[in-house]
């Protein structure tokens, strides 16, 4: 067993270089799921289960807080970790986010550590 | 404005180098090209709280998919890295602006950013006219971004 992992982001550049980052993490990765937005991300996980989502913010159709919302509300996503990846570094839109349920939060440029460390601290250690 | 256009150049060459490994140094006056000349592709992207602004960034058609090979580890003359160019410049302007946002207001106010969009001629000889600019060069390539900050 190791994650699965979903990538949501309307930048196809964004999704691969986060793919690449994912596989320098050297943790058990099973898979990794891609989806171009909320709307996708939401259809995709009809077919398929994923310990943990990365998700940027601004995407046209269904934004990444919108995808959070929705997820929420769902009884079989609601306790799947979710992980802004976004550009923005606002301490109080951070604040923000976390108080509404969002798990971490990856800035961008992200390292293979950065990434690491928050699967880490929000799935726990792989043993 | 020339304190935020320092802060700004310090924050472009900082995310080119993290991000795509690009190493940039300041392009003499002397060798900067035309609006006429040069063969440049350009992207933009708003922000919106207070202040508000919009970037541009432009660079020689080519020197994208330069950037988009070292963003994925790809032959620069590759396809897939000619597919992706102008999608790596936008993430890269992307990255840039949310940097250059908090370094220069601070972490506490919330800014939102819009989608990156293509540019046109038009826009790049508008933006030939400006004087809040920053030329920079990387590779032998000229690079151009444009700041406007306003209000609201």
């Amino acid at each position: 067993m190791a994650y699965t992992i979903m990538i949501v982001d309307d930048s196809e550049t964004i999704r691969a270089v986060l793919q690449r980052t994912l596989a320098m993490t050297k943790l058990p990765i099973e898979s990794v799921v891609l989806a171009k937005n909320g709307v996708d991300a939401l259809e995709k996980l009809k077919s398929c289960w994923v310990d943990i989502i990365f998700t940027d913010i601004n995407m046209p159709e269904m934004d990444g807080i919108t995808l959070f919302n929705t997820m929420s509300r769902h009884p079989e996503y609601k306790d799947i970790p979710v992980v802004i990846v976004s550009t923005e570094g606002s301490a109080t839109r951070i604040a923000e986010l976390r108080s509404k349920g969002i798990k971490g939060y990856l800035r961008k440029p992200f390292t293979p550590e950065n990434i690491r460390d928050i699967i880490i601290e929000t799935l726990g250690e792989w043993e | 404005m020339a304190a935020i256009l320092e802060n700004a150049k310090q924050t472009i060459s900082r995310i080119l180098s993290d991000a795509a490994f690009i190493f940039t140094d300041n392009l003499d006056e002397s060798a900067r090209p035309t609006n006429e000349s040069w063969d440049a592709e350009g992207v933009s992207l708003q922000f919106f709280g207070t202040p508000a602004g919009e970037l541009h960034m432009w660079v020689s058609k080519g020197f994208a998919c330069y950037a988009a090979a070292n963003m994925l580890g790809l032959d620069d003359n590759s396809d897939e890295a000619g597919k992706k160019g102008i999608d790596a410049l936008k993430e890269l302007l992307n990255m840039i602006v949310g940097n250059f946002i908090t370094s220069v207001y601070g972490d506490t106010p919330v800014f939102d950013l819009g989608l990156p969009k293509d540019l046109d001629r038009e826009a790049m000889a508008a933006d030939f006219t400006k004087t809040n600019t920053i030329w920079l060069e990387a590779e032998g390539n000229p690079i151009l971004f444009t700041i406007d900050i306003h209000d609201k």
